[in-house]
This record gives structure tokens, sequence and C-alpha cells, in this order.
């Protein structure tokens, strides 16, 4: 230890200046963008060894040897750009071991580690605080790590709480930040910070990978079209309902949320029911109305006489299933046996010969 | 008895004009039989009593929803018959309320029983092995709901 101190020590100034100046100049590339209100920002997805030598740096500057190079080179020949917050963090831990405890949060579930994680919470909040990001630099990308473990784990509350913690400027992945942020406030139905998130996602951060582009495109789409206090809002809430049951949750959190869904259908009930009165005053003010007049009002919209359905329907499905308009198995036998007894030979060859055409046609899209 | 179970949800489903209605009675069964196995393992528990209080429960709302259904049916009838007096509003309308509030006693039921099991608890998780369970069963009805509710809000029932 002592001697590692001693090497350090003598080391040329000016190769200890120059390696705290590419610490400082590396560092800067991720610090300068905290605000997500700013839309002028651009987040840039860094390359593998852009972050490799970021690293490599930080690892120098904040240990007393350089035994992890090792380690730390055989870590770096796999990585890839998916997996890029996983072997900064990996590396890290190979100078401060220590704060492998943070990353039991994401062993099993979160409330058997819940000190754990208010401990670890309070520390990146007390991180983000702080002008100089150097020092924290491993603790950023470890809270990133642990707030997609999280998200993936559908742990969304707690995740939510990390993403809201961490400043995107501050990791070395903005395009992971962006995209398990928006999912945490999506599934939350946070509806303004999820298309906060995913604006920043798909519009702010360059060279994202393709899944977060498909992924944040769908998710938009369905939040711009989720009208508040909706039936299909309610849905959705139902749907965090289940995930927190499914997860073994019976608390106050759960019941919040349950409380909540059922508020909301007492209101969807009370506006429809003051509408279905509205209709009936009105029907009973016009009814005599309209029958001296004799005449019948005419129809809003081209529809099926005496249809109640709206008449849409999804032609995906037709593709898919493929078999709409066939009768069940027994109906179609008893069908093919009467065509069989009723009618002459040559009408069976004929409906064969038109069921085959029938089978060759083209699908028409 | 099975088989009139099965043929009489079947005869709900197929009909096809209620989404809510088939999963209420659906639930219900599902909630007898969980009784069912319980009092065969001698579990008078607390809990044990307030699901058999649920299904009580459960039955008298669905006989209230039938009742109600079954008036309205007759004073339609007897309005065709006096010859109208009066439009009634929007047929569609009339029903979405019904499903909405045949939904909403489901999601109650859902609600009550979180309730009951978080007062077996403290904090937020269940560690419990049978209350684990409980959970998986009410996390399944949830999502029926949630699918019955998405059915409703794309008319499927229609």
């Amino acid at each position: 230890m002592n001697y590692s101190r001693n090497r350090m020590d003598c080391r040329p100034v000016f190769q200890q200046c120059l390696l705290m100046l590419l610490c400082c100049c590396s560092l800067l590339m991720t610090q300068v963008s905290p605000a997500l209100a700013d839309t002028d920002l651009v987040y840039s997805t860094r390359s593998v060894e852009d972050v490799r030598e970021t690293t490599r740096n930080w690892l120098k500057s904040h240990s007393e040897n350089e035994e992890w190079q090792t380690e730390f080179d055989q870590l770096w020949e796999s990585a890839t750009a998916d997996r890029l917050t996983e072997t900064v963090v990996n590396s890290g831990l190979l100078i401060q071991p220590e704060l492998n405890r943070w990353l039991e949060i994401t062993q099993g579930s979160i409330f058997s580690h819940l000190e754990t994680y208010q401990e670890f919470l309070e520390k990146l909040k007390a991180a983000s605080e702080e002008e100089n990001q150097d020092q924290h630099y491993l603790l950023n990308q470890i809270g990133l790590y642990v707030g997609a473990s999280l998200t993936r784990a559908q742990e969304y509350d707690e995740a939510w709480e990390i993403f809201s913690v961490l400043k995107p400027g501050n990791v070395v992945d903005p395009g992971e930040y962006f995209f398990y942020k928006s999912i945490c406030a999506q599934q939350l139905l946070k509806r303004e910070e999820a298309l906060e998130a995913l604006t920043a996602l798909l519009d702010q951060t360059e060279q994202i990978p393709t899944r977060y582009n498909r992924v944040g495109e769908l998710m938009k789409q369905e939040l711009e079209q989720l009208e508040a206090e909706s039936i299909g809002e309610i849905a959705h809430k139902m749907g965090d309902s289940e995930r927190r049951l499914d997860l073994g949750r019976a608390g106050r959190r759960v019941q919040k949320v349950q409380k909540e869904i059922l508020d909301a259908l007492d209101k969807m009930i009370e506006d429809l029911e003051q509408q279905q009165q509205q209709q009936a005053s009105a029907g009973q003010g016009n009814g005599s109305g309209q029958q001296n007049q004799g005449g019948v009002q005419p129809l809003q919209e081209s529809i099926i006489k005496g249809s109640t359905a709206p008449g849409e329907v999804d032609p995906k499905k037709f593709k898919k299933q493929g078999s709409w308009g066939d009768l069940p198995p027994k109906a179609e036998a008893r069908a093919r046996s009467l065509i069989d007894r009723d009618y002459p030979a040559h009408y069976q060859q004929a409906i064969e010969r038109y069921f085959r055409k029938l089978a060759t046609r083209p699908a028409e899209d | 008895m099975n088989w009139k179970r099965v043929s009489a949800l079947s005869l709900l489903r197929e009909e096809g004009s209620s989404v809510a209605f088939p999963e209420a009675v659906e639930q219900l069964l599902e909630d007898i039989k969980m009784v069912v196995k319980r009092l065969q393992k001698e579990d008078v528990t607390e809990f044990t009593r307030a699901v058999e209080q649920d299904i009580v429960t459960a039955i008298e709302e669905i006989i209230a929803t039938l009742q109600q259904e079954m008036e309205k049916q007759s004073e339609q009838n007897q309005q065709g018959q006096s010859g109208g007096g009066g439009q009634q509003g929007d047929p569609g309308l009339v029903e979405k309320i019904a499903e909405l509030k045949m939904l909403r006693t489901l999601q109650y039921r859902v609600n009550r029983r979180t309730t009951q099991i978080g007062q077996l608890i403290t904090g937020e998780q269940v560690e419990e092995q049978e209350l684990l369970d409980q959970l998986e069963g009410l996390a399944d009805r949830q999502d029926r709901i949630r699918e019955a509710t998405y059915d409703i809000s794309t008319q499927k029932n229609q």
C-alpha cells in the first residue's frame, strides 16, 4: 500500500497534470448537459473505445496502483455498446470493490434490500448536488445500472426515484438513461414526464440503438393517444395494480392505485348517467314534435341498418387468424353430407373445384 | 351440478352482450372453490370467513344487477305495448353504464381482498407463501378485469 502511494508521488509532475487534464476533458464531455427542459441540447452516444479510455483514466486517478490493468483489459476485450454501463461498473469495482454492495439491490425483490436501497438513493442525491462529478463517476454509472435493472424487474417506483436523481449528462450512456426512464414514467402513468424523456431519447440523443428507437416511438404514440380520465387510462392503471399484486405487494401503494381506479370508474359512471338523463329529457322534449312532423331524423353517418357496432374491423386479425367465415367443423361436415345427399354428383365436383380455386388465390393486402 | 355450471357460464360468454357479467360469475366460482379447499383443511381463520362473506356479497350483487335488468326490460316492454311515450336515450349508453357498474363491482372485490391481505402484513411486501399465492390469483383477476375494460372501451361486446 505504502509502496504504491510512493510510486504515485514519484510520478513526474507533468505526467500527473496530463492525466488530470485528460480526466477532466473526458468527464466534461458527459457533464455539459443536465437540464432536460433544454430542448437545444443534444446528447451523443459515445463509442466503446471512448468510454474505455475515460474509465481507464478515471481508474488511474483513483487508484494507488495499476494492478487492475490486466483484468480491465480483459473486461473491455468483450465490451459491446449495449453493455457499456455494465462494463464501466465492473471496471470500477476492480478498484472500489466495496461499492459492489449497491448491486445487491438488483438481486431479488427490492424489499429484501430496502435499507441498502434507501442508503444508495441518499448517496446518489448527495452526489448529484455536488459540482465536481469526477469523484462520483462510478457511482453515477452504478445508478444507471441499478435503475435499468430495477426497471427490467418491473420495480418501477424505485427505479423512477433513481432516474429522478440521476442526470443524463453524468452517465456514459444517455440513450439507456432516457429509454429506461421513459419506461418507468409510462408504466407509472406519469404522462408528461414520459413524453419529456421520450422526446429527449428520440429527438435529442444521437445514434441510439434501433430497439430504443422503435419501442420509444410506440410508447410515444400510445401516450399521445391516451386521453386523461378515459377508460383506456383506467385499463392502464389496472395493469399497474396487476403488476404490483404480481410482485407480492399488498400495502398502501397498491391500495392507493386501486382506489384511484375505483374513483375513476365512479366518475365515469356518474358522467354517463348524467349524459343518459340529458338524452332522456331531450328525447321526451323532442319526441312529440317529431311525431307530429312525421319526419325521421337523418343518420349522422352512413351505417348498416340495425347495426349497433361501428363496423370497424382490424384487417390484421384476418391475416393472423385466417379462419373468419369458416363454419365449425361439425356444421361443415353436415353441410357436405347434405350436398352429397340432395344434389347431383357433379355439384360436389364443382364445389370442390371452387374451393380449390379459392385456396390458391393470392391473399389481398 | 358441474355440467350446469359450465353450461351457464358458456351461455353467458357465448351470448356475448356482456363482458363483465360472465367474469363476475367466474370469479364467484373461484372464490367458492377456494373456500372449499380452505374448509377441507379445517381453516376457519378470519381470511376464510372474509372470503365467505365476499361470496355472499357477490351473489347479492349479481342478483341485484339481474333484478335491475329485468325491471328495465319489463318497463321497456310496457312502453313498447303502450306505443312509446318518448325516447329512452341511447341503448348503447345504457349497456355501457351497466357494464361499467359490474366492472366497478369486480374491481371493488379485488380492492377489498387486497386490503384484507394488506392488514395481515407490515409494509408493502408479502412474504408468506400462502398469501403470495392469493396475490397471484388476485393479479390474474385484475388482468381479466383489465381485459374486460379494454373490451368495453373498444366495444368488443357490441
